[in-house]
């Protein structure tokens, strides 16, 4: 020690320090800490084991060790030649690293754009199959639409609102790096069709390690015109390198079983069963005996002794039904639906050491749906790793493989396949469960009517709906330290599938009485190249510089194969060559490939304001050659006061503002530029005459890509000691330039053309605020989480000519832009009106009016509350979610009050009914309405669907979305674990607030724009449920 | 060591920077459309039966042939759903014909003779002026005033709407054009194919040339008789070898479907799943009823109601609940469409050659044929009857063995159609006339019976003569009174706002159902 000692004072010019730096929590390793000689340029950074060796210039004295996450650490070096060090957590660690575009982490404190961050085991904990659904509530400024109650189906999610009137307005997801396909595999529409569920929803929860939504423009500048409507950034657990030596190795296994019961179904009426004007008697149940065709519940009182005729009335020995008791069947929709059950298995072996680390992650997923012989199984298995053979040199692996397929996935929609049709319509006497056996045993067919319907179980257990898909997801990366700050890779990944759907239809079906069979193959296979470098320094001790410089190649291709027998030669084989009639098939091909170089750099003053400029350019083939190419630009600039003027305050303990501002676009789809033919169906008398026919859109060789150009401001603030947190942004994107396909005036021989034109503006709030109110020292902790945001969508402009654009159709309702309103505006016939505007009656109903808007779907602002308990090992959770306003137009209500089957039909039904509004006294005068009519003539008239006014409803909801109770052990009977959690959790659990009746006001039937239409839904489910987890 | 790294890097990137830009070359061919041939793979044979197809798709398709035409003209009656029999219609009925008349088969057929102009085909070339000719004439019937002149053009998404006046005017030119064209020779190496109307037999497109040419003068007869006389005296009796016309069934402008979807009959694929048309009860008074000596036809037209064992027609213009309960039972005890037009193989018919036969008949009494008289017209008048009788084939033999005889009364053999027609014709309790106000009737009434099913035509025809004398339906809409045209598609007054006010100013009246067109001079409702 003594020689020691005198050989650094007899070398006073500069003294080599060594040391380890350590990490306070687990006593590990840190490797990658910067080390560095206060107020010189000197620096080194930390081996794999933490150890570093840094020669001190002569006149300095203290080392600054930092790590992101982790508390900066100043170390006076005095005489000694070893410094080791052990880091804290930093205080901002909560929020500490985040991934940001491209993959990069980023402190959050430094970036200049919102991101909100959600931890993989808040996906897993109350699990929802669909990892766009465990979204819902928890970032603030994005809007989950799930979309079914069917298995497997698709949720919808839009963050700050739709900005295109064209394409998906849903963001891009992004897995390690890699984008991932996430459109619909086969999405129903109001008119039919089985939801088959979105891409996303592949991605497994089970091996997220976190989730990170990039909300704006601003954020995903990086990645282009792919990233309009925002990122879901998804980082997969697919390990790091350990920071100890040695090996390391860990099991994880878990279970996950959901109960599923509908979470809200029709309130119907029980008073009277099937008929019309008050009279029923079966014969045949289409049209044969007295009103037995009619599937509407105006028939004869129930429960008061009547005896009629019924569809499952004994014969006599003409072979006539005999009278039956009429009795009311009200839980008959309740119990033709079943107890769904959703098991979710998972297994996953982590080993490593410090110079490799393997994952090996395998999930079981069965569901069985609420309607009957409905099914959706999925098995996941992946594998990551990641290794640093030599040093300097990194290579990441990850590939997951999913097998997704299902027996049946139900059909939705207004369509004879969607068994919710009928219950709408249908006889309020008639207990479904009863009709299981839907075939006689003489091979007829078994129903309650033989006009309209099928028998529901038929529908369910004969016409079935199947998907196969397998898919491989993955990447591979290469990184290099070339230099001291500076690191290249290179990384390719991929996202291919098959997907199989399948539909048929038996003999005897209603609507296709030779049935059908189909079946789509879609082959998809996306290849993405990364070139990135990445480059930090620091000038002085002052100034940071972060770098990234790479580009991008992408190709896509998708191809699909079809087959169709639309009628069927031998009942009950299902397969293409067995058609009655010409085979229809097609095939498609669509190609697509996108280069892109990028760059960015981050300016960092004393890690307390920064300022980040990036810019992109695309060229995307779908555009014509001189507009393919466009840049995206964006700036930002960030400051944390609270560090910038050394603020030392317990009340406000951190401050931070940020601005930026950003464009990106979106091209759009292959073969839009020039005109071509279409085959028309084939004329097949003898020989097969192909026909070719005039596509109805006129295309067009000049278009651009659309143009979003967004501006954000925020403030995060954090007060008393962190306890409480505080972050809002307000934004305003605007969308110009919109890739539009217009109707056109027929008579140009088109329907529609395409143009860029129009503007879409969006701009709102959001609001995060978390809080502790209470924090004990025996373990009791409180913390809330409240989200907020309120976004305000505007369709400016769209073009000289025209006034709207329709998104859907629905009979004689319209979803349509138009200029001045949000997108998204519900365009029907309202009741006719006195200038007063009372309803006008001819011969006592109401009267149909002129179209004007009734309504919108988006709604007035959404939100979230969390609330989180813990208390020792125990925590206990409860996710209340909010949707405030937005309209929907309700097809339950309509035919479910047309048809006499809800509750509200009971009004007048034996008094009958006198409409509230006024009627022409026949000079032309209006005077207060006093015709008395039946309620079944006043419901038919004033619920049909010609007049949607009367089936629209305001969309408000609070849902009870999610509740957890947790219990975590680390020990049981001596034998030790890393934990044993186990949670009872459920999800979707209560509707506490609506303003519509009898549905769930959360209704979609695909991810489409047209939103806001309710249309024979599938019930939601209400899912409860236990989690348990053992990590050894 | 900072060397390599640094050569390692460039190397990398200047991998990276060629990939990219060989990459960035094969843009074009990515983007090429492979699934859909280009306009340089333009098949003149394919668009063509796409045209005739698609045109006869859409005259029969259900809600605007069956619907509208055949409820309208009271051939047929709804018992479910009734609103369109009621004069209830759907707007998106009627946008969906405008948008397929105009972008499917119109312009098809634009495009088709734009091509054949291009190559010299004239033969395509005539073919494409008679089937876009009779689009125009039909929606111009339908409508009134139409976009004809600026039409088709695709640049020119808002085109101006022409009189009814000019359109007829010029598509009776460009007829006369296909006529020249089509007896002219082919274009180098033309020979047509994808006719699944005519088979490429040229002489009978000629022939529906002149005939509908015929229909549409004496359409427009009364606004300008001289034009009229002149045209149809030069056409049928200057020189009637130009200006060959249907001679026989064999001539009919039909589409005969197949018996399978897609290429079935649209009445055909619409009851597999539905069965809401009944034969009206005017058809089958006017024809059965009401006639002291009946009508054989009855039998083709309508299946013996099963409850009651007789024809029985159902009224038009009912509630559905009406309708349903009418006779007790609407669905059972009224006469369903007789199984010759509702099966897969069922004729689409644009043209017969009766219909052609009354139109002569009623040409020449009104005077519109010098050198032609009262006789000429009973020889016509009769032939129509004889024409529409052999329309049916055999099929009808057998229905009528089937219906009018048993096992103890079996039909004589050897008895033809023409024993039938003359059975009839003989017995007639309404036969011709030398009274020249009821022969006009006679023709008026015969052609809309021999026009059964082709609703449009016949109901088109009502507006013109008022003949037969049908009157709203209890229940029906629109005041009470049948509709005298279309209303214009809510898709035009929104996407071409400014001609559609202009036209509706063309149209001299109200955009309503009850506005009359240019031809149209007769009071009939």
């Amino acid at each position: 020690m003594g020689t020691f000692l005198l050989c650094s004072s007899m070398l006073l010019a500069q003294k080599t320090i060594t040391g380890k730096v350590t990490g306070t929590e687990d006593g590990s390793a840190l490797p990658g800490v910067t080390v560095a000689v206060k107020g010189t340029t000197t620096g080194t950074i930390t081996d794999l084991e933490g150890n570093y060796k840094i020669t001190v210039p002569a006149g300095s004295n203290t080392l600054v060790f930092t790590f992101v996450g982790m508390k900066t650490q100043e170390v006076e070096i005095g005489t000694k030649t070893s410094v080791d060090v052990a880091l804290e957590p930093s205080a901002t660690q909560l929020e500490g690293v985040v991934v940001t575009a491209l993959g990069i982490s980023r402190e959050k404190k430094s970036l200049g754009y919102a991101v909100q961050d959600v931890k993989g085991e808040e996906l897993t904990k109350a699990k929802e199959n669909n990892i766009v659904n465990s979204l819902s509530g928890k970032v603030s400024g994005i809007q989950v639409t799930n979309s079914s109650g069917g298995v497997g189906a698709s949720s919808r999610i839009v963050i700050r609102g739709a900005t295109s009137l064209n394409k998906s307005t849903e963001p891009l997801f992004v897995v390690d790096g890699v984008p991932v396909n996430n459109k619909e595999f086969g999405s129903g529409d109001g008119f039919g069709g089985a939801n088959r569920g979105n891409g996303a929803a592949d991605i497994n929860p089970d091996d997220i390690e976190s989730v990170t939504v990039l909300k704006g423009a601003n954020a995903a500048a990086m990645y282009g015109s792919q990233a309009g409507n925002g990122v879901i950034l998804i980082t997969t657990k697919s390990g790091s390198l350990s920071s100890k030596k040695g090996k390391s190795m860990g099991i994880e296994v878990g279970n996950s079983t959901m109960f599923e019961k509908p979470l809200r179904l029709p309130d119907y009426q029980d008073k009277f069963g099937q008929g019309a004007e008050g009279v029923f008697s079966y014969v045949d149940g289409a049209g044969g005996g007295i009103k037995d065709g009619v599937d509407e519940s105006w028939g004869p009182k129930l429960d008061v002794g009547l005896m009629i005729p019924q569809y499952n009335s004994p014969k006599d020995g003409a072979g006539n039904y005999t009278p039956t008791p009429w009795i009311s069947a009200p839980d008959n929709v309740k119990d033709f639906l079943e107890t769904g059950v959703t098991t979710t298995t998972n297994f996953a072996l982590q080993a490593g050491t410090n110079t490799a680390n393997f994952r090996l992650g395998y999930t079981n997923l069965y569901q069985k749906g609420m309607l009957p012989n409905t099914n959706y199984k999925k098995n996941t298995i992946n594998i990551g790793g990641v290794a640093s053979p030599v040093e300097k040199l990194t290579i990441n692996g990850n590939v997951s493989y999913v097998m997704a397929n299902s027996d049946n996935m139900p059909s939705g929609g207004y369509d004879a396949q969607n068994v919710m049709q009928q219950f709408i319509w249908a006889a309020r006497q008639v207990y479904y469960p009863d009709l299981k056996n839907y075939t006689n045993p003489d091979g007829s067919k078994y129903n309650w009517n033989y006009n309209f319907h099928n028998n529901p179980y038929f529908t369910l257990y004969e016409n079935l709906n199947t998907i196969d898909r397998d898919r491989i997801t993955g990447s591979t990366k290469i990184s290099y330290q070339v230099l001291k700050n500076l690191n290249v890779f290179l990384r390719t990944g991929m996202d291919a599938y098959n997907n199989l759907n399948t539909a048929r239809a038996a003999w005897g079906d209603m609507d296709n009485p030779y049935g059908y069979y189909n079946e789509q193959l879609s082959t998809f296979k996306q290849i993405t190249n990364d070139f990135i470098a990445l480059y930090d320094t620091k000038f002085s001790e002052d100034f940071t510089l972060n770098a990234t410089f790479g580009g991008t190649r992408r190709n896509e291709t998708t191809h699909l194969t079809a087959g169709y027998a639309d009628e069927l030669a031998i009942k009950g084989l299902y397969t293409i060559a067995n058609s009655k009639i010409p085979i229809v098939s097609t095939s498609r091909i669509e190609r697509k490939a996108v280069n892109s170089l990028y760059a960015s750099a981050s300016l960092g003053y004393k890690s307390a304001l920064y300022f980040d400029v990036t810019f992109r350019n695309d060229w995307s083939s779908t555009l014509p050659a001189e507009n393919n190419s466009y840049p995206y630009p964006s700036f930002s600039l960030s400051s944390i006061f609270t560090d910038l003027l050394k603020m030392e305050s317990k009340t406000l303990t951190y401050a931070k503002a940020r601005i930026s501002w950003a464009q990106v676009g979106n091209d759009t789809d292959p073969y839009k530029l020039l005109p071509i033919f279409a085959f028309g169906s084939p004329w097949s008398g003898g020989e097969i005459s192909k026909t070719l026919t005039v596509p109805n859109t006129l295309p067009n060789s000049t278009l651009k890509p659309e143009k979003t150009t967004s501006i954000e401001g925020g403030i995060e603030l954090k007060f008393f000691m962190n306890r409480v947190s505080l972050d809002m942004a307000y934004y305003n994107n605007k969308t110009i330039d919109q890739l539009l396909t217009i109707p056109v005036s027929a008579a140009s021989g088109y329907l529609a053309k395409s143009i860029n034109a129009g503007r879409v503006d969006n701009d709102g709030i959001e609001i995060t605020l978390g809080a502790t109110p209470f924090e004990s020292a025996n373990g009791f902790n409180w913390t809330i989480n409240f989200n907020f945001a309120k976004n305000n969508n505007e369709v400016v402009e769209l073009t000289d000519g025209v006034e709207q654009i329709d998104l859907g159709t629905y009979w004689d309702l319209k979803v349509i832009a138009k200029p001045g309103e949000p997108m998204g505006v519900l365009w029907g016939a309202d009741f006719a009106r006195d200038e007063n505007g009372n309803i006008i009656h001819e011969n006592g109903v109401p009267v149909q009016g002129d179209p004007t808007n009734l309504g919108n779907y988006q709604p007035d602002f959404t939100g979230g509350i969390n609330n989180e308990f813990s208390f020792k090992k125990i925590t206990a959770s409860f996710l209340v979610d909010v949707h405030k306003g937005g309209s929907i137009y309700c097809m339950t209500n309509s035919w479910g009050r047309y048809a006499g089957a809800l509750e509200e039909s009971l009004i007048g039904r034996e008094g009958g009914i006198v409409g509230v509004g006024v009627k022409d006294d026949g000079t032309g005068k209006y005077v207060t309405n006093d015709v008395v009519v039946t309620a079944e003539e006043y419901n038919h008239a004033a619920f049909a669907n010609n007049i949607p006014a009367g089936s629209i409803f305001d969309a408000t909801y609070i849902k009870l979305r999610e509740v957890k109770v947790g219990y975590t052990i680390k020990k049981i009977a001596g034998f030790s674990f890393k934990g044993l959690d186990i949670a009872l959790v459920g999800r979707n659990l209560a509707l506490l607030f609506s303003k519509i009746p009898h549905v769930d006001p959360e209704t979609s039937f695909n991810s489409s724009l047209t939103q806001g239409i309710e249309f024979g839904q599938i019930p939601s489910a209400r899912s409860f449920g236990f989690n348990v987890s053992v990590k050894l | 060591m900072k060397k390599i790294g640094i050569v390692g890097l460039a190397v990398i990137f200047a991998a990276f920077l060629m990939i990219f830009n060989s990459c960035k070359k094969d843009f074009e061919e990515i983007n090429t459309d492979l699934n859909n041939p280009g306009l340089d793979k333009a098949a003149p044979d394919m668009l063509l039966t796409n045209i005739i197809e698609s045109l006869s798709d859409r005259v029969h398709e259900i809600f605007l042939g069956e619907e509208m035409g055949n409820c309208w003209a009271q051939h047929e009656a709804k018992v479910q759903y009734t609103d369109e029999d009621r004069y209830i219609y759907r707007m998106s009925v009627v946008n969906n014909s405008w948008s397929s008349f105009y972008a499917v088969s119109g312009m098809d057929a634009h495009t088709l003779y734009n091509y054949a102009h291009d190559k010299n085909l004239y033969h395509y070339k005539g073919i494409s002026l008679i089937l876009k000719g009779y689009i125009a004439s039909l929606m111009t019937d339908l409508w009134g005033p139409i976009p004809y002149s600026e039409a088709w053009t695709g640049e020119n998404t808002l085109p101006k709407y022409d009189t009814q006046e000019s359109i007829y005017r010029d598509v009776i030119a460009k007829l006369e054009e296909a006529n020249t064209l089509l007896k002219g020779p082919a274009g180098p190496d033309e020979e047509i194919a994808g006719d699944i109307m005519y088979n490429g037999d040229l002489e009978r497109w000629q022939k529906f040339a002149n005939s509908l040419k015929l229909r549409l003068l004496l359409r427009m007869a009364e606004k300008d008789v001289a034009f009229v006389t002149a045209e149809m005296t030069k056409m049928l009796v200057t020189s009637p070898t130009d200006y060959p016309i249907f001679t026989s069934n064999f001539d009919n402008a039909q589409l005969n479907y197949l018996g399978s979807s897609p290429n079935n009959h649209p009445i055909n694929e619409n009851r597999k799943t539905r069965d809401d048309h009944r034969v009206s009860k005017k058809l089958v008074d006017t024809i059965y009823k009401n006639a002291p000596y009946g009508d054989y036809r009855i039998a083709i037209f309508a299946d013996i109601a099963p409850g009651k064992g007789d024809f029985i027609g159902l009224p038009n213009g009912l509630t559905s609940s009406q309708a349903a309960s009418y006779n007790e039972n609407g669905i059972k005890n009224t006469s369903k469409i007789g199984s010759y037009f509702t099966k897969a193989t069922a004729p689409g018919m644009l043209m017969s050659y009766a219909e052609l036969q009354f139109i002569l008949a009623e040409s020449v009494l009104a005077g519109y044929v010098t050198g032609k008289g009262v006789t000429d017209a009973e020889a016509y008048y009769k032939e129509g009857i004889f024409g529409s009788y052999n329309q049916f084939g055999d099929e009808f033999l057998t229905i009528i063995a089937n219906t009018f005889f048993s096992a103890q009364n079996p039909m004589p053999a050897g008895l033809t159609l023409d024993d039938f027609a003359q059975d009839f014709y003989d017995n007639d309790a309404f036969p011709w006339s030398t009274d020249p106000v009821m022969a006009l009737k006679r023709i008026q009434i015969q052609r809309w019976v021999a026009s059964f099913d082709q609703g449009l035509q016949s109901w088109i025809e009502w507006r013109r003569t008022g003949q037969p004398e049908i009157k709203a339906g209890a229940a029906a809409a629109n005041g009470g009174k049948i509709p005298q045209r279309f209303a214009y598609p809510s898709d035009e007054s929104a996407r071409n706002e400014t001609n559609y006010k202009a036209a509706v100013t063309l149209l001299g009246g109200p955009d309503d159902l009850n506005t009359r067109v240019w031809w149209d001079v007769t009071e009939n409702n």
